[in-house]
């Protein structure tokens, strides 16, 4: 099951992902001190959020906790990627981000490691 | 002055500005059009007009020897417009008001009026909540090469581009539910970039950054605005649709001859590829933000290309073209007044004296019948008409008196001497005039 979250959505949980369960308005005090949204923007967007699946409300408060976790959305992204742009072929994807040259000597060399860890 | 007359002179004025542009879009200064439409934008929502001798209008009437607008209202559609363009009332009564179909003191033509406006003004507003609902979303942008522009525009050095010299700092953002940069909001400007743009070509993106923030400098936002009240206004004229669509296709085109002359010459190449490499999804005829938009994508590139260095008799010429249509076509024509009958004298009220041809009846409702000289009197202007003998320049109609009625309820003992006013309605055999509000005497 892939929830398709907009931009202004992955902002939301991204708050919750980091900072863990909290309240709406704190969120809302976050936020618009992070990127300068007004209160009533912040409510909307969690409430699509609580309507697509990927927040969780619980009563006193209105206390918010994420339903659905990063890795399962990166996972997810990742995979519409590979399919919608490389032919279903992971191996593209990472030749890609090798040849770009945008990758630092460390970043290759902790990819190293994960692979020589997968075996 | 009458809606129906603004929106008739409006288009007229359209039209002309409209056969100016398919003759010379690319030979004129922009800011030529971009006054034209303001001109003409002014014309159909203001209520009022600077009469000129120069004016179209006040030309006709004087070739055609007319008096005041009241006996052009008759004489068919080119006779109303030129009377419309004369500023007289009565055209718009006689058009308006048309006494079939009322329903309780409003016209249906009236009803249908209104329920265009409030149709269109509901497509606008619902365009614009639903884009408002998109913009609020948006989420500060975070690319380097933005921010450079931000820094490098806001040294004084910038010259025209100075963010110094712009008071509201626009902010940039970015949304993911958009396909081609905007720039909205009046008071506090953001330009607004989809999240799929080339972030990487910088001289591209200046130039996007450039042309939406001189959108920003000439309040391009406010204008989209009157441009949708009068459209609102004036739904029923077809040429202000046309007006619509062309001076917002000309506010784009303004944009892009300054962002390009900053540049020069060699920028023009540059800048039309970033155009085209921007694209765009889908257009809002109705959208109240400013936008890169496909439909008018070929004029924008040829008018880049052919754009021509900046002359000083190009600006004269433009300067020239532009107050000679505004003079002919958005003024209105001299007041009436001016023109003087042969043997005229100026006066003052007139008093009015009646006086029966029979015996006056006894009762005075009984006075059907009977018949009646009116007489105005003018009241001389000391000063001015000194030496004529006003009893001389009095005019006389003579009637029949076929009803008599009082505002008064009371009996009057058929006192006729009363203050009471008595309406007088008549078959009269003299012109126009009816007697009226007439205060009975002797």
């Amino acid at each position: 099951m892939s929830i398709k979250l907009f931009d202004s959505e992955l902002k939301v949980m991204d708050v919750l992902w980091r900072e863990g369960d909290m309240t709406a308005k704190r969120i809302s005090d976050i936020l618009k001190e992070e990127i300068g949204w007004n209160m009533n923007t912040t409510y909307t967007v969690i409430k699509k959020c609580i309507g697509k699946g990927a927040i969780g409300r619980s009563e006193p408060n209105f206390m918010c906790r994420p339903l659905i976790a990063k890795e399962t959305v990166q996972e997810a992204e990742a995979q519409e990627l590979v399919g919608k742009l490389f032919d279903g072929s992971p191996n593209l994807l990472f030749a890609s981000l090798l040849g770009s040259g945008k990758l630092s000597d460390e970043q290759i060399q902790k990819l190293r490691q994960m692979i020589d860890d997968l075996k | 002055m009458g809606l129906l007359h603004r929106s008739l002179t409006g288009a007229l004025l359209v039209l002309v500005i409209l056969l100016v542009r398919a003759v010379a879009v690319n030979r004129l200064p922009k800011a030529a059009f971009k006054a034209l439409w303001a001109v003409a934008a002014a014309r159909l929502l203001l209520p009022f007009s600077v009469a000129s001798r120069f004016s179209l209008y006040n030309i006709a009437a004087k070739l055609a020897g007319s008096g005041p607008g009241k006996l052009w209202g008759d004489s068919g559609i080119g006779g109303s417009l030129i009377g419309a363009g004369a500023g007289s009332e009565p055209v718009d009564e006689l058009h308006m008001a048309k006494p079939d179909g009322m329903f309780g003191g409003v016209s249906v033509t009236g009803a249908i009026y209104f329920l265009g406006v409030c149709a269109l003004a509901c497509c606008f507003l619902f365009s614009y909540l639903s884009c408002w609902r998109k913009f609020r979303v948006s989420i500060p942008v975070q690319h380097k090469a933005a921010e450079d522009w931000l820094e490098k525009r806001s040294c004084k050095k910038a010259g025209v581009f100075a963010l110094g010299r712009c008071r509201r700092k626009p902010e940039i953002r970015v949304s993911d539910r958009i396909s081609s940069p905007l720039t909205y909001g009046i008071l506090r400007p953001v330009i607004l970039l989809p999240k799929r743009m080339d972030w990487e070509d910088e001289r591209a993106l200046g130039y996007i950054l450039d042309h939406e923030y001189v959108h920003i400098l000439h309040f391009d936002a406010l204008d989209k605005v009157i441009f949708a009240v009068m459209l609102c206004v004036h739904w029923f004229n077809p040429l202000v649709w046309g007006m619509y669509f062309f001076a917002n296709r000309d506010m784009e085109l303004y944009c892009d001859e300054i962002v390009v002359r900053m540049g020069g010459e060699s920028a023009k190449e540059s800048y039309a590829l970033a155009l085209l490499r921007v694209e765009e999804l889908r257009r809002t005829p109705f959208s109240l933000h400013s936008c890169f938009g496909s439909n008018a994508m070929e004029e924008r590139i040829v008018a880049i290309m052919k754009m021509r260095k900046n002359s000083i008799l190009g600006f004269a010429f433009a300067a020239v073209l532009v107050a000679g249509t505004a003079t002919l076509f958005a003024t209105s024509a001299l007041a009436q007044e001016e023109e003087k009958p042969e043997g005229s004298v100026p006066v003052g009220l007139c008093s009015w004296g009646i006086e029966p041809l029979d015996s006056m009846p006894a009762e005075l409702n009984e006075a059907n019948g009977a018949t009646f000289v009116l007489t105005a009197t003018p009241t001389p202007v000391p000063g001015e008409s000194d030496g004529v003998d006003a009893n001389d320049t009095a005019a006389h109609v003579s009637g029949t008196v076929s009803s008599l009625a009082s505002d008064r309820d009371e009996e009057t003992d058929g006192d006729v001497n009363s203050e009471t006013d008595y309406y007088l309605k008549t078959d009269t055999n003299g012109e126009g005039a009816q007697a009226e509000d007439v205060p009975a005497n002797e």
